[in-house]
């Protein structure tokens, strides 16, 4: 034999290195099938409560990997006597000698994707009998989600893996509608300006944000009463911040790049109509406002609530109208008195500065202050504005002929309690169910954030690209959510099970596999790696500090 | 036990098969190898096996002397001690043994010969026998022998020849392997298990 050294001894051959995984198998691989899923029996030294639904393990067949998710998590043994009749665990050795081999831990996975080469493929088949089963390592991870880079946005870390990262990807996520879906307190809001900051960073889309609660503009307020910098203060001149309560916005410091107010004239009856449930709006009610619209022209809700009984008589009496609809209608109109946005007359054009801001590629938030909490006011106006943005976007998207360098930006259009919006009677009709439905024909894709999406139509739920779920509690809201998801037995294990702040399952099309993912924080480090305001983000500071001290006279504008 | 007393040979085998064979000896008391040793051949290809039984059988005289009483003069009694016209008979299983330089487990290909030297293993030869525990199953099937108490013997002697805590994960390692040979007889292997580790408890 030669002494002479063999290269091989120093670098062994790669198939070897390949299958020789450093870590110890976690189980080995019972039974199952590709619709059910697998069987994992625990090795004996694995700890059962170290393995949590959601979890991601590798699955070595004999010639490929199948990456999986836990979703099931289950004590087993060989023997049923076992549990009539426990064996004495006191003494350590038989409870480690039981442990493992009389009784073990079985996990239930559902193999997602088949791990060959650089693109993980669809799973087809099944790993063989008694296939080892490892932890999914940081490497694994970054096969699935893919790595940092100009089309993917960190949003979170998987399941007791903080240290790996799990990206978006953020053009495929704007690609399509997108619904962040949790209950009450769950951080729906926290994971929406998580998104939002990945899409305005990436500049996949220009945002146009219906901020209901003022949760995503300058500075917001936590549940644990601190101030966190919103998407302003992140992204400076990137973003904008527009309200319909200046005196609000003024109070809570913010300076807005401008103030959104609308004339009564403006108001159509397609605005009023989304109002029906919310402000109580008959049918007749409905097929008045059309009828006033046609007889009175623009100036109707004007006339209607300057009108006196004999004005009102003599329409009753002249039309179909019945007598008792049109005091009705005047007196629910009557509520818009309460919104000083609204005014008798305004040469402001909302809708014309608002695109020219999204022409610019600056997204806005618009902040609705105190009418925050009239739902009908945020309906209205995001009716109102959407509507008209809408029909520019389809102009405009029909006059570039498919020449893509002249198409409008694509928009992301936020909304909240967005189940008002697409509720199954309504959705048919409005202008949200049809930029759902429409998927991204004219660049226009919708942000949905809401508490109850049983609540939400069905046929825009299935066109929902990417959903985003915090903590569901309720069985028909987790039934809506996982509609038309494969596997979603598994699922709504893992969902009902989620922390109740911080962590969500995103599935669909942003991601090649449903992920649950320990959300990343909105802290000072985040800030700093994804904010681009740098400078201007400081001289904005300056200013507000400048605007305290001497007033408004002082201020010159923002960038 | 001494490095010379392992040296001396137990007995010869007086009669064999496959599974089992038997030894005779004149061996004192104390030189009788206990029951769950491991014992082997002298032959180059040596035969191991455990002592599941150990008999001392009677003879004329030794009847007569039992029925007379303290009237026996003592030198009689010792020169029969040492001097037996019987052999001591000690039945081994037969649990393994060498082929091509490397120790198996199971049943030898062909028994001892008659008149083969016996030997005790040593605490070494008994933790190379038992690193792996393919023999059990050999003991758990054998319904002729005192099965359980020869397990239980043998796998406490295995781990007194480990050092701490070596001893211990050997234990494991065969209760383990028991646990799955005796996976549908709950009660048997909790009463195997228990006793092999009532003393490190």
């Amino acid at each position: 034999m030669s002494d002479e050294p063999n290269l091989d001894d120093f670098f062994p051959p790669r198939a070897s290195l390949d299958k020789t995984p450093a870590a110890e198998p976690l189980g080995i691989v019972m039974a199952g099938s590709l619709s059910k899923g697998l069987d994992v029996k625990l090795a004996g030294k694995r700890l059962i409560e170290g393995l949590a639904v959601g979890r991601y393990v590798v699955i070595h067949g004999q010639g490929q990997q199948f990456f999986c998710m836990i979703n099931d998590v289950a004590l087993d043994n060989t023997n049923p006597l076992v549990e009539k009749s426990p064996p004495d665990m006191s003494n350590p050795i038989l409870d480690r000698i039981h442990r493992g081999a009389t009784v073990f831990g079985r996990v239930h996975v559902a193999p997602m994707l088949v791990l060959d080469g650089d693109t993980p493929k669809p799973v087809k088949t099944v790993p063989s009998h008694f296939a080892e089963v490892y932890d999914a390592t940081e490497e694994d991870i970054n096969r699935v989600f893919g790595q940092a880079d100009e089309e993917h946005f960190w949003v979170g870390a998987p399941l007791d893996m903080e240290e790996t990262k799990i990206h978006l990807n953020v053009p495929r996520l704007v690609e399509r509608s997108i619904g962040v879906f949790g209950k009450s307190g769950t951080g729906k809001s926290f994971l929406t300006r998580i998104l939002l900051t990945g899409v305005i960073k990436q500049r996949a889309a220009v945002n146009l944000i219906f901020d209901m609660h003022n949760d995503y503009g300058w500075e917001i307020r936590t549940e644990q009463r601190e101030s966190v910098k919103g998407l302003k203060q992140l992204f400076g001149g990137q973003v904008a911040v527009a309200t319909l309560d200046d005196e609000s916005s003024r109070r809570r410091g913010v300076r807005p790049d401008f103030v959104i107010t609308l004339g009564y004239d403006e108001i159509e009856p397609e605005d009023i109509a989304m109002l029906r449930q919310t402000m109580d709006l008959s049918d007749r009610m409905i097929d008045a406002a059309y009828l006033l619209r046609r007889i009175w022209g623009k100036g109707w809700i004007r006339r209607l609530l300057h009108a006196d009984g004999e004005e009102i008589e003599m329409i009753s009496g002249t039309t179909s109208i019945h007598a008792s609809t049109l005091p009705a209608l005047s007196s629910r109109l009557g509520r818009f008195r309460r919104f000083d946005f609204l005014k008798e007359e305004t040469t402001d054009k909302p809708v014309e500065k608002i695109l020219e801001y999204l022409e610019a590629g600056k997204s806005i938030v618009l902040e609705f202050g105190r009418y925050g909490n009239a739902l009908e006011a945020y309906i209205l106006v995001a009716n109102y504005l959407t509507r008209r943005i809408h029909d520019q976007y389809v102009r405009r998207m029909e006059q570039a002929l498919g020449d893509r360098s002249q198409e409008p930006r694509p928009l992301l259009i936020t909304i909240e309690e967005a189940h008002k919006f697409l509720d199954p009677q309504i959705a048919r009709q409005t202008i949200f169910g049809i930029i759902a439905r429409e998927l991204r024909k004219y660049n226009v894709t919708l942000l949905v954030v809401d508490q109850r999406p049983s609540g939400i139509d069905e046929e825009v739920m299935s066109q929902i690209g990417t959903r985003i779920t915090a903590l569901l509690d309720n069985e028909r809201d987790i039934q809506a959510v996982l509609t038309g998801v494969s596997g979603a037995g598994g699922l709504r294990e893992v969902l009902a099970r989620l922390d109740t702040q911080q962590q969500a399952l995103i599935m669909g099309h942003a991601v090649p596999m449903p992920v649950v993912v320990q959300v990343r924080p909105w802290d000072a480090k985040l800030y700093a790696i994804e904010g681009t305001a740098g400078d201007e983000s400081l001289t904005l500071m300056a200013d507000r500090a400048s605007r305290t001290l001497y007033g408004d006279e002082g201020f010159e504008g923002f960038n | 036990m001494s490095e010379s007393m392992l040296a001396i040979p137990v007995g010869r085998v007086l009669r064999a098969n496959v599974t089992n064979y038997v030894i005779g000896c004149r061996a004192h008391k104390e030189q009788l190898p206990a029951f769950g040793s491991l014992v082997k051949t002298d032959a180059n290809d040596p035969v191991f096996g455990l002592v599941y039984d150990i008999v001392m059988s009677d003879d004329p005289l030794i009847k007569q002397l039992t029925v007379a009483g303290n009237r026996v003069p003592e030198e009689i009694i010792q020169d029969q001690l040492q001097n037996r016209r019987l052999p001591v008979e000690i039945s081994v299983l037969a649990v393994g043994y060498y082929l091509g330089g490397r120790m198996r487990q199971g049943i030898p290909p062909r028994p001892p010969l008659s008149l083969d030297f016996i030997f005790r293993c040593d605490d070494d030869e008994l933790t190379a026998f038992t690193e792996r525990s393919d023999h059990l199953s050999l003991l758990l099937g054998n319904r002729e022998i005192p099965a359980d108490e020869l397990l239980v013997a043998h796998l406490q002697q295995a781990a007194a020849a480990r050092p701490s805590p070596t001893d211990e994960y050997f234990l494991q390692d065969a209760g383990g392997e028991l646990a799955r040979l005796l996976a549908v007889d709950m009660l048997r292997l909790d009463g195997i298990l228990r006793r092999i580790t009532s003393e490190k408890k």
